[in-house]
This record gives C-alpha cells, structure tokens and sequence, in this order.
C-alpha cells in the first residue's frame, strides 16, 4: 500500500515562530572552511582532519558527522522531569542521544522514543558502551516536569528529561541549531502544534555535537551509526 | 457484527436521503486498523488504518469524530528540511481504486483531549465522514512493542461495504 503527499493541505496559521534554525549543521563544513593561511602546519592539520572525517562520513548511514570543533553544548539552566535543575554538565562524561520533540505529539515522538529504547536495547545485548538519552521538551509550557516524567517513564525511566523556562530552553534549542515552531489551533486553542527538528544529536563525553542523526530513525542504522562515531578518532 | 449492522444502517440512510447523487457510491474498505497505546501522561493519541476505495468513483474524506477524545482531526506528518511537521487535513482525496495507508510519520487521526486512557486490549471507535457516507471502524489499541514488532499485522477487520450502498 503506497503513501502519497498530495491531499488539501489547510492553510493554518503560523502563531509564532519561537525558534529559528541559526543555520542548518554542516553547511559550513560542506562547503568547506577557508584554509587557515597563517601557519602551514595548522593547514595540514586541518587537511588531515577533513580527511578523516570524510573518512568517517563514508561509514556512517543516516548520519552526518561533524568535525570537532563544529558545536558543543554551552551552559545553560534548565529543570530535568524531577523538577531538578539541570545543567550543560549532564552531558559530561558520557555519550548523549539528544532527541527534541513534545508529549502532544502522538504521531513522530512516541516512535521515536520506541526507537531509542530499541536502541538502548540493542546496544546491551551487543555488550557495548550505552548512550544517555536525552528528551529535550520544545513545548515546555504543556511539558512540566512532572508530565515529562510520567511520559518518559513509559519508555525508560533511565532516560534524561529536559524542560524548564521557556525563554532558556529557547535559548539552549537554539544555541545547538533546533527549530521549533508553533501552530496554533484556532478551533481548539489548547490543542497547538509544534513543529521541530527531527534529526538526533550525538553528543561526545566532552560536550562536543559529533554528528546530526537524520531520519528515518531506524534501530539498526543509529546502533551502526553510533558504534562508527564513538570509536572514531577525536 | 456491530460494524455489519451500522454499515448497513449506513447504507439505507444512504438509500433513503441521498439516492440521487450518491448512488453508486461505495464506501472505503479498511484494515489494519490500530491505535498504539499512548504514555499515561499524554492526552492524544493517533488512529492508523488502511483505506481503499473499491468504487471507480473518487471519495473525499471529509471529517472525522470519536466519542474517545474532546476532539478528532485528519493529519499529515512529513518531515521537510529536517523538520518534522504535523498538518491538519481539511479533505483527503482517495481516487477510483486507490489505496491510502494511515501509517506512522504520515496520514493519521489524531485524537486531542482523549477521554481516558487508551489500554491495550482495549478498542475506540471513530467515524470516517466521507462523500459515500459515514464509516465507522473500531480501532484495537496495541502496545508499541507490538507496533514495532508486527506493523502490518494488527487489527486485521476486513470490511466489506459494497453491498451496503446499493
């Protein structure tokens, strides 16, 4: 049975755009950095560096892997699903699944955070090194902490959540590149959309954005894709 | 059984007020219907099922109801320049003897305010407003290990409505 996209689209209104993508990831790195002239060795270095991870692009499947000093996680001050402030720190020390999304989602968020349980699952089985996974509400005015938390629950009560003030988690999606648009329902105010970005990050121990995980988000690619850039050089 | 019946209260409703321009109308065949149990805290949830439209005649989904939830609405989820996008549908279009699946990450009705909460096990029912008429489906709820194990083999209710238009 096929899918098809056509079908009347309702032209709704856009209510307000609260965060904007402050450019999509790796375009810089796509269309490539401007050689540093001033030090021959520092070219060769970056030379070697785009090497290898041109190297490392080519094993991975969904993913886009980013250089290392692309992005990392600057501070911020957020509420975790026990109400508990929560800092750029949870990310130290141990790799990161990021996945941004909101509980009014019934479609495309509860599949994914399925997935990451696969994931989670599968990387045990394996007997290998398990990532953190983080749900990072957009919506987190309906998304309190104690709504995150029954939510999560229902997945894994292991997994990290993050809501809180919604000018800092503003600032933190926007910081890190997520959109998150609001839709409103004027028939049904209550009920709004969120429409966010639906890519993973992949954060390194050190805080680093190591890669964008791309969707479709399938079990098998995201194990394939995490085990490649975990054991890759940095 | 139920479902027979209501079709075919369908039918002669159908028979009886709309005979004029609405005779050869048929209304879809569903399967696979299915919602997945929501986490407790949310209050929505989304209806997936198979359609298709046996007639040679195209069919406009036009609307949707359920006793389940505050409110029903068609949605298309998509993901466009790595955003992922819910968008409500006023009308969907199924043509003579298309098929249209309402699938994860794509058509689906979505249920806001749900009355209570969805068990496994458990079934809702929802109303299809359609150009052939009103089809009502109940929907089984599943466990999602059950919707990631088997996607494509749940709330298998075969429905035959050709009869029942006549």
């Amino acid at each position: 049975m096929r899918t098809r996209s056509k079908g009347s689209v309702t032209p709704f209104v856009i209510m307000a755009i609260v965060a904007i993508a402050l450019g999509v990831f790796a375009f810089e790195w796509i269309n490539g950095k401007p050689a540093n002239t001033d030090s021959g060795a520092q070219s060769v270095a970056d030379a070697s560096a785009k090497a290898d991870l041109a190297a490392l692009q080519e094993t991975l499947k969904t993913s886009l892997a980013l250089p290392l000093d692309f992005k990392h996680i600057d501070s911020f001050s957020l509420l975790d699903k026990n109400a508990l402030p929560v800092d750029e720190t949870v990310f130290e020390d141990r790799w990161s699944i990021v996945f941004f999304g909101y509980t009014h989602c019934p479609d495309v968020c509860p599949i994914t955070l399925q997935v990451m349980k696969n994931v989670v699952a599968e990387l045990e089985q394996l007997g290998k090194p398990e990532p953190q996974i983080v749900f990072v509400s957009v919506d987190p005015v309906r998304d309190t902490s104690e709504v995150l938390k029954k939510y999560i629950a229902y997945f894994d009560d292991d997994f990290v959540g993050i809501t809180g003030d919604q000018n800092n988690m503003h600032d933190f999606t926007r910081s890190l590149g997520i959109v998150a648009s609001f839709t409103a329902n004027d028939e049904d105010p209550e009920n709004y959309i969120v429409d966010h970005t639906a890519s993973l990050l992949l954060i390194d121990p050190q805080r680093r954005v190591r890669a964008k995980v791309t969707p479709p988000h399938e079990v098998e690619s995201i194990v394939s894709d995490y085990l490649t850039i975990i054991a890759a050089p940095s | 059984m139920n479902l027979l019946k209501l079709s075919g209260l369908a039918g002669l409703a159908i028979c009886g007020a709309l005979v004029s321009n609405l005779a050869f109308a048929e209304l879809p065949q569903v399967s696979n219907a299915r919602v997945i149990q929501p986490p407790p805290s949310a209050n929505v949830a989304a209806a997936y099922f198979d359609l298709t439209n046996p007639s040679d005649q195209s069919l406009e989904i036009s609307g949707v109801v359920s006793d389940a939830a505050d409110r029903a609405e068609l949605h298309l989820s998509k993901v466009e320049n790595d955003v992922a996008k819910m968008v409500k549908q006023d009308q969907i279009t199924l043509d003579a003897g298309e098929s249209l699946a309402f699938e994860q990450g794509s058509y689906h009705v979505m249920l806001m305010g749900l009355n209570e909460e969805l068990i496994a096990g458990s079934s809702l029912q929802i109303t299809l407003q359609t150009s052939a008429g009103e089809l009502v489906i109940t929907v089984p709820v599943i466990t999602p290990d059950d919707a990631t194990a088997m996607p494509d083999s749940h709330g298998d209710k075969h429905l035959k409505h050709g009869h029942d238009t006549k």
